[in-house]
């Protein structure tokens, strides 16, 4: 049986030359071509992974713009391990785009880019090229409402290419919009051509490394002379080469195996890029962005002044590419340790910080508006009426919510609002908001543009929102004795001047910022009057906080004790407690808290809502 | 045999001037035949697939809806199809646009892509503005530039009322072409 099955093997080892095809893989390599030399192997099984998944996925796939959403629908949820098959591609592509980045930065460490493989370098540059082609083109197939956005968004970038720009355009486009062209010639590029183009650079890739050999690890101070270093080379074989396969390869195979397994697990448990809406174009609510691969170039061009935008949109690939290309071209000989190299140790980290620094930040994408802003809470703007409580409507029907943060609820577009009264003045305040500034509109009453706050009475109102929130850190409490006709606070306070008008009690903050005034008999003494406990003749006000946690604090204080109100600390008989914080919310909170005990919620609360509107 | 085959091609060959000629003829003959061919293929094949570049799309008006169908000052999603569109085109025949009725004869209809990079910007009703998600880009309801990158105002398509009817010409998507 062995000896019929030998026959058999060398029958077709002659006819077909399988052996000598298989020849290249014993070629002899430095034997201390370790650890640091398997990312090249990984790409290529990467990529063969990316083919065999590919393939797969065809057999179900239908490249046709009204159709290709079901089939992925299908593909995702019914077809028999579509959903891992679909992983299975979307994760290789992945570990292929950071296994040719892992691979690149070590040949440039390595200086594996010089003599005599130069032209090695310049086919993976291109080879890198291709593979995002692929990773851009492979995410437009997964026609969905992102995909379909982000071939406009390709187009419109391709429009920038002067003077053949539009003509880019349409091409992508397929016509003059998104229809019937435009994916099947996505489909065709992604399946055919780049991949056709791919198979032959691998393949011219793959012959330089043998022609050239695999490149021997780089000693400090012996530079690459390119007159002598194939003798050096070809010596260095002689003396200590070994075949690749097997005494070099189990590295690849072991990486190799862990790189699949990686893959395999992430396409089983996380699975595939959950599909979006149909791509229906007149569905508006779309928010495209690129896969995590191309995130990093999105959020350069957010970053960047719109004034040379164009400029890098177009040049800054262009620019890359060449210096890629060219880098052993110009960079060819000498020393190749990274060691005495620092400046491509500076390269290397500095590429992989903008990188990771700009793909962190489209993945934050704070330039985009939140356009899931919900309207601001009770508890948020501390008022349920009067003009804070309309200012943070307004906050959010005008859409400032959409690009401003205020309590960490909002957008991150413009700057957080939050303390924006700590900075501004009531006047600088109202020109900005009236007029504008950089990189804001005008919401000017009378601009006739939209987006204005109407009447001068709804600009009081956004002002009043904002004045009442502050980092005032004066956090203080102070007693003032009601029964005295000239009530004083006895300690340090954050009021600065106190009137006692009949029933009113008016205090003025002392930055002069918040004056507070309410009818404190007709409110507080009626519900003390109406609690069990005795007559309220002081009152207590804790400064706002500047952070949530004192406030807090302040608050876990009363509502523990919700017999506080007459209980307080207060050397006088009867204090009642009003925790003016100044930012409303807590005050809210707190009085709606105390009061579950009190049982008079609604008269504290009218006090309260009373006092802002007097503000 | 691979060998003696490349050996005998490349050794040196004794030749008359009569079969130099010839053989430059041939070789001038195989290579024009050779581009001749790729010319046959190539040509209709590029043709097909660069034909976008040059194809003509009718100006065609689209309805909208009726005047009555829309609010005076108010800005609404529409939806067009498009009347040229492949069969094959399923949803991506549709597109939308934002309508704004400005007084009672009087509507502006503005593309839905953002001026910056083409993303679909969004009309917040309260706030009366366009914003985009993609880059922060935002419009005023006439469609100028309030703030963010965009370069230019949002685009508009020619509408007219014709026979009780709101009409659109035909969309396409514009490309911004300018650095």
């Amino acid at each position: 049986m062995i000896k019929l099955f030998k026959t058999v093997w060398n029958w077709l080892d002659d006819r077909l030359g399988i052996s000598v095809l298989l020849s290249p893989m014993k070629h002899i390599a430095p034997q201390d071509s370790k650890w640091w030399y398997v990312f090249g192997s990984a790409t290529l099984v990467a990529f063969i992974v990316q083919v065999a998944s590919g393939v797969a996925l065809a057999f179900s796939y239908i490249s046709s713009s009204s159709q290709a959403y079901e089939t992925l629908v299908f593909i995702t949820n019914n077809a028999p391990f579509g959903r891992f098959l679909r992983g299975l591609h979307y994760y290789g592509a992945s570990a292929m785009v950071l296994m040719i980045g892992a691979h690149m930065a070590q040949t440039f460490l390595f200086g594996a880019y010089k003599f005599p493989r130069e032209m090695t370098w310049t086919t993976g540059i291109l080879l890198l090229a291709f593979t995002l082609g692929m990773g851009f083109t492979g995410q437009l197939l997964r026609w969905d409402s992102t995909a379909a956005w982000s071939v406009v968004v390709a187009a419109e970038q391709a429009g920038r290419i002067p003077i053949i720009g539009d003509w880019v355009a349409r091409f992508i486009l397929g016509g003059n919009t998104i229809g019937g062209a435009t994916l099947s010639r996505f489909f065709a590029i992604h399946v055919f051509v780049l991949p056709g183009i791919m198979f032959a650079f691998i393949g011219l890739h793959v012959w330089l490394v043998l022609r050239h050999g695999i490149s021997e690890p780089p000693v400090a101070g012996k530079p690459v002379d390119p007159a002598t270093y194939r003798a050096e080379y070809e010596e260095l074989l002689k003396k200590s080469g070994k075949p690749f396969w097997p005494d070099l390869a189990w590295r690849d195979v072991i990486v190799v195996t862990a790189l699949i397994i990686a893959i395999a697990v992430a396409a089983f448990f996380i699975g595939p890029p959950a599909l979006d809406r149909p791509p229906d174009p007149s569905i508006l609510a779309a928010d495209p962005r690129p896969d995590w691969y191309l995130l990093w170039y999105f959020a350069l061009l957010a970053l960047i002044p719109a004034k040379i935008e164009g400029y890098v949109m177009i040049g800054f690939p262009v620019l890359i590419g060449l210096l890629l290309l060219f880098v052993p071209i110009w960079n060819h000989k000498g020393e190749r340790a990274a060691s005495r190299r620092p400046w491509a140790i500076a390269v290397v980290c500095l590429s992989v910080i903008m990188i990771g620094g700009l793909w962190w930040e489209g993945q934050q994408s704070p330039w985009s508006p939140n356009f899931e802003a919900q309207p601001l809470s009770e508890k948020v703007v501390g008022a349920t009426s009067g003009p804070v409580f309309k200012g943070g409507q307004l906050f959010h029907d005008k859409g400032c919510l959409n690009c401003h943060l205020i309590q960490g609820f909002g957008g991150r577009r413009g700057p957080d609002l939050t303390y924006i009264a700590d900075k501004l003045t009531r006047d600088n305040l109202v020109i900005r908001i009236v007029n504008g500034g950089t990189n804001i509109q005008f919401f000017s009453s009378d601009s006739g543009k939209g987006g204005h706050v109407g009447s001068g009475g709804q600009l009081s109102w956004v002002f009043a929102f904002l004045k009442s929130i502050t980092t005032d850190t004066n956090i203080s409490t102070c007693t003032v004795d009601w029964n005295s006709s000239t009530p004083v606070a006895t300690n340090h306070c954050v009021v600065s001047s106190i009137s006692k008008s009949g029933g009113t009690l008016t205090f003025t903050r002392h930055d002069d910022r918040l004056p507070l005034a309410f009818d404190f008999q007709q409110h507080f003494f009626g519900f003390f009057h109406r609690s069990a406990n005795a007559q309220a003749n002081c009152v207590r006000i804790i400064g706002r906080c500047a952070d949530r946690s004192v406030a807090e604090s302040g608050g876990q204080m009363l509502g523990l004790n919700d017999s506080g109100f007459t209980n307080d600390d207060c050397p006088l008989n009867g204090v009642a407690q009003l925790a003016h914080v100044a930012r409303p919310r807590i005050v809210v909170e707190l009085v709606e808290h105390s009061l579950a005990h009190g049982g008079d919620f609604a008269a504290v609360l009218g006090a309260h809502l009373r006092q802002q509107e007097l503000h | 045999m691979d060998t003696n085959l490349t050996e005998s091609s490349s050794a040196p060959l004794t030749e008359t001037p009569e079969e130099i000629s010839r053989r430059r003829f041939f070789e001038k003959l195989s290579i024009a035949l050779v581009g001749l061919c790729t010319a046959i293929v190539g040509v209709p094949l590029v043709g097909f697939i660069v034909a976008p570049f040059f194809r003509k799309v009718p100006e065609k008006w689209v309805t909208l809806g009726k005047p009555d169908d829309f609010q005076i000052g108010k800005t609404v999603a529409v939806t067009v199809t498009d009347p040229s569109s492949l069969p094959w085109a399923g949803v991506t025949a549709k597109s939308g646009v934002w309508l704004r009725r400005v007084s009672e004869d009087s509507f502006i209809a503005f593309s839905a892509n953002c001026t910056h990079l083409g993303c679909p910007v969004r009309w917040l009703e309260g706030a009366d503005l366009f914003m985009c998600p993609c880059h922060g880009g935002v419009y005023y309801s006439d469609g100028n530039v309030a703030a963010g990158p965009p370069p230019k105002p949002l685009f508009r398509y020619d509408v007219r009322v014709v026979n009780g009817e709101v009409q659109m010409k035909q969309a396409i998507v514009p490309i911004s072409t300018t650095l």
